[in-house]
């Protein structure tokens, strides 16, 4: 399953109410005001749209739309 | 300066006398012939060394001292426990070990001596900007040892700290201050994510009984900005005049929530904070050298502050909450006990260096916050090889209200929340207030150290304070067995997000301030890591469309981040029960099993 990242991005923003260009600014998700138990509570629904497992450690680095996008793409594979 | 416990005075005479049966706490071992009177008088010599008291045997009567509950009683007494204020608690704890290490904040190891005289400095500085017994004093910071020295000279003067949630929004922060007649503020330029110091600067601007604000780094504030550091200038304690403190003065104010609407400021008392931080830590922390990891504005986080002070052992605080730098702390070895809430105890199991951790001479971990899922407690004690205590309570009534202990079962260990501190009792009730029969369900009510009140609100307090002094939680529990009670559910309106207290109300305030909104309900659901997630039914208005990004847009720099809703749901019609209201329940059970497809408002993108 391919990851597309327009579709991601819509999906994770619209998720949390901001536009892909702000989140795409930011070095990281608290600049937009988020913390780290708001990217938890996303991580469940993106592991069921991509069928894919997180592993919660791992979380405390992604903490970017770009590098949660790369995070994915690679545990879903080309 | 220890306060007696019943179950250390029972140790001691197992210990002594050879006794292999348990000994009930209540008992006369006079009438149940346990004990002799000379082996009575030897326990005594004993427990005025460890306790430095002294009997007058001449006129003690036997009644007096026949059981363990009752001994205890007698020598907090002779301590004159009732009177302690935590000005006492600070000087007498301070004095007693002044060459000793009494804190290691992050690499920082500050002894008593040091302690005290910062403390004492800055009561004589900020006593001489106009802070005095009674004032009221914000405190917006990240967890520093200002933090702490804010506290403590604070609670040495007799004024009160605020302490700010360090996520609130301005509109959230300017509520507290009005509620709560903010008369000075700490704060830094940012705490958190937020800027507070602007915030600060605009209220302060509007505000002129705001006599002062001691900043950390940036005057941001006029001629009313007065340095932080300067507070700590070496000053003579004898250079000012004290007001006496009494035990039940007011000592701090929390504000728990209706952040949104009222805000609620519960009030706590000296002799109160200063009997909790005293038991707990004879349960967690005797001899132990105690870790916790809790944001210093929040109840768990001063109330840990205070009891771990309360061990008189060296105990340690970090500012960082990256699981990764708790672990690499906790691989020093050099803390006996960690503490903390759920969330962040899986969030250390499930970090990978975990299985590189050293936890040599860990002898005690303790959870509190929310509730601990057996599966969790198992989890912890498996991985860093140590026993587990829970540890139950809510700010309402101080702090800690039950607590398992050591050498709990694991039966009472995994599925309970253990028994009542000294001083506190509890019962199990039904709607109507009627105690239940051991077993049932029911809202648990508490007794003993609870709160003086919500701050100028009689009627939010009657409303949880009944005549008799009984708080009733709002939490649902039964009694697990005589003494032990589970907390089962909750029948107040609350989700606990990650550790932080959510009240729906004060996001669903928000929600119907946005046009289109017909109406608006929030609810918990069940998360693993976070403990619960907020989700959020929405009905729009007939005719109008609305999405789940705009209801999160729309709150996202309104409210703080950890009140916003993980999931919004948009339906065509709230389930209702009698008189109009929104049938909670309902939703709850559709937050978990998925929305009836005839309620569901689908939207063509």
């Amino acid at each position: 399953m391919k990851v597309d990242y327009k579709e991601f991005a819509e999906f994770v923003c619209g998720r949390y109410g901001i536009s892909i260009e702000e989140a795409e600014k930011a070095d990281t998700f608290m600049e937009l005001g988020m913390d780290s138990l708001s990217i938890y509570s996303v991580i469940g629904e993106i592991e069921e749209r991509y069928e894919v497992v997180v592993d919660t450690d791992d979380i405390t680095d992604i903490n970017s739309l770009n590098r949660l996008y790369q995070y994915i793409r690679n545990k879903v594979g080309k | 300066m220890r306060l007696a416990l019943a179950e250390t005075v029972a140790e001691k005479i197992k210990g002594k006398f050879n006794i292999e049966e348990r000994i009930d706490l209540q008992e006369s071992f006079v009438e149940n012939g346990m004990l002799q009177s000379l082996q009575i008088m030897e326990l005594l010599f004993e427990l005025e060394e460890i306790y430095g008291v002294e009997f007058d045997f001449n006129s003690i009567d036997l009644s007096d001292i026949e059981s363990p509950r009752k001994i205890v009683s007698f020598i907090n007494n002779m301590l004159g426990a009732d009177k302690v204020t935590l000005r006492d608690m600070i000087k007498c704890i301070c004095k007693e070990h002044l060459d000793q290490i009494a804190i290691t904040f992050d690499a920082e190891k500050i002894s008593y001596q040091k302690l005290l005289t910062n403390i004492e400095n800055m009561v004589v500085n900020l006593m001489e900007h106009g802070v005095k017994k009674g004032s009221k004093i914000a405190i917006i910071l990240d967890n520093c040892m200002e933090y702490i020295y804010s506290y403590l000279s604070t609670f040495y003067i007799g004024a009160l700290p605020v302490s700010i949630n360090i996520r609130w929004k301005k509109d959230e922060l300017f509520r507290v201050f009005d509620d709560a007649e903010i008369d000075f503020i700490i704060c830094s330029q940012q705490a958190g994510n937020i800027l507070f110091g602007k915030y600060v600067a605009e209220y302060s601007e509007s505000h002129g009984d705001i006599k002062k604000i001691f900043y950390l780094k940036e005057n941001q504030f006029g001629d009313r900005g007065e340095l932080f550091q300067s507070l700590l200038q070496p000053r003579n304690i004898e250079e000012v005049t004290l007001e006496e403190i009494y035990p039940n003065d007011f000592a701090m104010i929390s504000y728990t929530s209706g952040t949104t609407g009222m805000p609620k400021g519960v009030v706590l008392k000296n002799n109160d904070i200063y009997k909790i931080s005293k038991y707990s830590a004879e349960y967690w922390a005797r001899n132990d050298s105690p870790l916790s990891i809790a944001p210093l504005y929040s109840a768990q986080g001063f109330l840990s502050l205070l009891i771990n002070f309360a061990a008189e052992n060296e105990f340690k605080m970090i500012s960082s909450f990256n699981p990764n730098d708790i672990l690499k702390e906790v691989s020093k070895c050099e803390n006996t006990m960690i503490h903390t809430q759920p969330t962040m105890w899986t969030l250390l199991l499930n970090c990978r260096i975990i299985d590189f951790t050293k936890f040599d001479g860990l002898k005690t971990l303790v959870v509190s916050g929310s509730l601990c899922s057996s599966e969790l407690a198992k989890r912890i004690e498996e991985k860093l090889n140590c026993k587990l205590m829970n540890a139950y309570g809510l700010i309402e009534a101080t702090s800690v209200v039950t607590m398992t202990r050591l050498d709990d079962s694991e039966d009472i260990r995994f599925n309970t929340v253990g028994r009542a501190i000294p001083g506190v009792e509890l019962k199990i009730v039904d709607e109507n207030h009627e105690e239940l029969s051991k077993g049932k369900i029911g809202e648990l009510a508490v007794r003993g150290y609870n709160m003086a009140g919500y701050y100028n609100n009689q009627e939010k307090t009657r409303q949880v304070i009944d005549d008799e002094g009984w708080l009733y939680t709002g939490d649902l529990a039964k009694f697990y067995d005589e003494e032990n009670i589970s907390i089962v559910g909750r029948c107040k309106d609350m989700i606990i997000r990650g550790g932080f207290n959510v009240y729906p109300s004060d996001i669903e305030d928000y929600i119907l301030k946005m046009p289109n909104i017909q109406t608006a309900a929030v609810v918990g659901r069940k998360h693993e890591v976070l403990g619960e997630e907020i989700i959020a039914f929405v009905v729009v208005k007939a005719g109008k469309d609305l999405t789940e990004r705009d209801v999160l847009k729309y709150l996202f720099n309104k409210i703080s981040n950890y009140k916003i809703p993980d999931k919004v749901y948009m339906i065509s019609e709230m389930p209702i029960i009698l008189a109009g209201k929104i049938d909670k329940k309902v939703l709850m059970e559709w937050a978990e099993n998925g929305i009836p497809a005839e309620k569901q408002v689908l939207f063509s993108e």
